[in-house]
Formats: structure tokens, sequence, C-alpha cells
């Protein structure tokens, strides 16, 4: 989770300063959003099987998850909103903007599945 | 009238609003369904700091002269939240031993909620100059 809220990080960054240099919407920062929602996916996925095979969260279950399907929201409805924007010169910052704030989420999710105790 | 205040920039502020209100509503629904008893004060602000920036979203988004006003409040509100619970927060420690998005000027959120009244105020001004009269 360290190195997905890296890659997302960095990933976010670079979206958030095309978006800054006013690069269009397109299919590079589609798939950047594209691909923040697979990682958070496989992170789901990953996060219910984990505590059957026995390898539960050391924190809060119900903060992780709060946070998990908040985060899963976010990129659908950044690229939602850049897509109904289509003349907007801002929807790259939008989308930047969101991939980042998720990347903050995964930190703190990684936070209280492996560092927080209960 | 309406284009102008949905154009340009002020979409990012709306979209940094929006990814606010959804973490202080997440953050302030887990403290309360746990651990409400613990600090009913904090949480309450919590609860009421998430409510604000839901509406703050809302009505800077809103195309309707009507909306402006609430949102004026909203922000103000937010200023005066994170000016107040922030001081608090420092000089009475005990009172919010818990955390809140607006305990230590926001440094749990990056400082995000000490500055955004401050782009939304200038966004409200700057948009209600291009309107003709």
């Amino acid at each position: 989770m360290l190195a997905q809220a890296a890659v997302l990080g960095a990933i976010g960054a670079v979206v958030a300063i095309m978006g800054l240099a006013r690069r269009p919407f397109g299919d590079l920062v589609f798939g950047a959003a594209a691909f923040t929602l697979l990682t958070l996916v496989v992170q789901t996925v990953a996060s219910i099987i984990a505590p059957i095979a026995g390898a539960g969260p050391s924190g809060d279950l119900l903060e992780y998850w709060t946070y998990l399907l908040t985060a899963l929201v976010i990129p659908p409805a950044a690229v939602l909103w850049a897509l109904v924007d289509k003349k907007g010169e801002w929807s790259t910052l939008v989308v930047g903007v969101g991939i980042l704030a998720c990347a903050v989420m995964v930190y703190r999710m990684h936070q209280i599945w492996f560092v927080q105790v209960a | 009238m309406s284009e102008r205040k949905h154009a340009g920039i002020g979409r990012v502020l709306i979209a940094v609003y929006a990814v606010l209100a959804l973490a202080a509503t997440g953050r302030s629904f887990v403290q309360i369904v746990q651990r409400f008893d613990e600090a009913p004060l904090a949480y309450s602000l919590s609860a009421v700091a998430a409510v604000v920036y839901l509406v703050a979203t809302v009505a800077l988004a809103s195309p309707k002269d009507a909306w402006r006003r609430v949102a004026l409040a909203a922000v103000c509100f937010e200023l005066v939240g994170v000016a107040v619970v922030g001081t608090l927060s420092l000089v009475a420690p005990e009172l919010f031993a818990h955390d809140t998005v607006w305990s230590r000027y926001g440094m749990g959120y990056l400082f995000i909620p000490a500055v955004l009244p401050f782009l939304g105020l200038w966004w409200l001004r700057a948009s209600r100059e291009r309107v003709p009269a």
C-alpha cells in the first residue's frame, strides 16, 4: 500500500502539473484515472481476501473501509466531471487533484492496516 | 452570468471542496459511530464541519445567484471555524484532545482547511466582479 500511495502520488503530481500547464483532458489523463481506480479495486479485493486468509488489519476496520469506499468514488467522479465539462480548461487539474487525494487516502489506509493499533 | 461563475479555475476550487467534504464526512461518520462518548464536542464539530463543506460545495457549484449568499456564509463559517478551533486546539488541548478537520489549523489535512476559505472568498469576489450588474 505504501508503494501504491507513492506511485499514485507521483501520477497525481504529474497530472496536476499537466493541468496547471493547461493540457487538455485526453487519453493519458483518462488512463491515469483508470489506473488509479484499478489499483483501488485490486486493493479492495485484497482487503476482502486478506482477513479471510488470516492477515487482517492492525487498526480500525470501519475507518479503513470508509477511506477505501470514499477513495473508490473519487476517480470515476473526477472523470465524469471532465467528460461533462468538455470545454473546461481545468478538467485535467481536477483529475490530478483527485488522484492526489486518493494517494493521501491510500497512505492513511496503509497506516490503519499496518501501523495503527486499535 | 451563471456560465461565468462556473468557468475557469473556480471548478478546481469546487472539486477541492468536494474532496474535503467527502473526507470530513467520512471521518465524522467513523468518529460518531465508534467513539462519540469519548469526545462529543470534537466529534459533533467534525459533523458540523462536514455539513458546512457539503453546503459550500453545492453552493459554489450552483449557478443560482441566491446560492452565492449561502456560499459566502458557509465559507465565512469555515474561516471562523478553522481560526477558533485551530487556536483552541493549541491553547486548550484538553477540549480538543480528539482531532477534527480544524484542529491545529487543519494540519492533518495539509492546512488545506485553513487556505480554502480565503480562496473561496477570493473566488466569490472575483466571479461577482465579472458579472454585469
